[in-house]
């Protein structure tokens, strides 16, 4: 392993980084960034070692080593 | 306390199992036969739990729903039968669940708006003891946990789509740290449902049966594991995960009700 990379899971797959990913760099290295600037749908939540991240907290939270990140959006179906 | 006595005779036979159960019990159960519950939506989530919250004696349940009955509904929608199509849901159940149980008072209302939510929420000036939101839009979904962060009533989230199921409990007391539905999505449109994703019968019975259990257990004061938390099943990998709320600082909905606290 790079010294400068870390590993992590994202819904319970492996994954490698860079250190220093924000959980919001994360979000656009998985692909969900939407239009231009690339924003993620407000009908996406996301929770770092089992507790829920809030929108406005992503950017300034970092992955790391060993992390347990949980991606998952809305449903309506009732 | 409610007109429908809890323990006649007949009561203490209908609810022996509940009552022999060492959490519940006779003050459990009192609670319940006080209890005003409000139930968003009558489809596969609200079916069993309607049911269940009948069949265990909740005093008062206001039903919402302004669909009719359809043929695609039968799978899942257990409250309903070949017989009630094309009837509006809650004249059906209504008339289901007062056989199931005549002393659970069931009221149909029309389906729900951010105009008519804030008297549903306090009938004769009470607030309601329980929301539980079983509806199948956003739009719904938002208008519900925005009435019930202004009127401080608690509100038991519950969605079924396809494999995935959510659920959550939004309590006032804990809305400086939990937040509110509006804290986890903040989403009004596009969302799938079941009509888009599709669903199994049983699917939104497992979530429904979680969502009364749920209920009941609150209603009853007992305490549950999952407070504070997002229940989240993902049926495929068969996985049960819990994730602890939080509230969004920048959250324009809950936002206002902390500040008069």
């Amino acid at each position: 392993m790079n010294k400068q990379t870390m590993d992590f899971f994202v819904n319970d797959s492996p994954r490698q980084g860079l250190i220093g990913l924000s959980l919001a760099g994360l979000l656009l290295a998985e692909g969900l960034g939407r239009g231009e600037p690339p924003q993620i749908p407000a009908g996406v939540a996301v929770a770092l070692n089992q507790a829920v991240i809030p929108r406005l907290k992503w950017a300034l939270t970092p992955v790391a080593a060993g992390d347990r990140i949980d991606i998952f959006s809305v449903i309506a179906g009732g | 306390m409610s007109s429908a006595e809890p323990f006649s005779e007949a009561n203490w036979a209908r609810y022996a199992r509940q009552l022999s159960l060492p959490q519940w019990g006779e003050v459990a159960q009192g609670r319940l036969t006080c209890a005003r519950v409000l139930l968003v939506g009558a489809g596969g989530l609200g079916s069993p739990v309607a049911l269940y919250l009948a069949g265990a004696g909740v005093g008062q349940l206001y039903l919402s729903d302004g669909d009719r009955v359809g043929l695609s509904n039968l799978h899942r929608q257990i409250l309903f039968t070949q017989a009630d199509l094309n009837q509006p849901k809650t004249q059906a159940a209504q008339r289901h669940l007062a056989r199931l149980n005549p002393g659970c008072r069931v009221c149909p209302l029309p389906a729900v708006s951010p105009d008519s939510l804030p008297e549903l929420l306090c009938p004769q000036g009470q607030p309601l003891d329980l929301v539980i939101d079983c509806t199948d839009n956003l739009a719904s979904r938002q208008a519900v946990n925005a009435a019930c962060v202004a009127a401080a009533v608690p509100l038991l989230s519950g969605a079924v789509a396809g494999w995935q199921g959510l659920i959550a409990l939004f309590e006032p007391g804990l809305r400086g740290t939990q937040g509110c539905y509006h804290c986890l999505f903040s989403a009004q449109d596009e969302a799938d449902s079941c009509a888009n994703a599709g669903i199994l019968g049983p699917m939104a019975g497992l979530i429904a049966s979680q969502l009364a259990l749920e209920a009941l257990r609150f209603l009853a004061d007992l305490p549950s594991p999952n407070t504070g938390q997002v229940l989240r099943h993902e049926a495929l990998s068969g996985r049960w995960q819990r994730f602890a709320l939080s509230r969004d600082p920048g959250c324009p909905v809950c936002a206002a009700s902390l500040e008069e606290q």
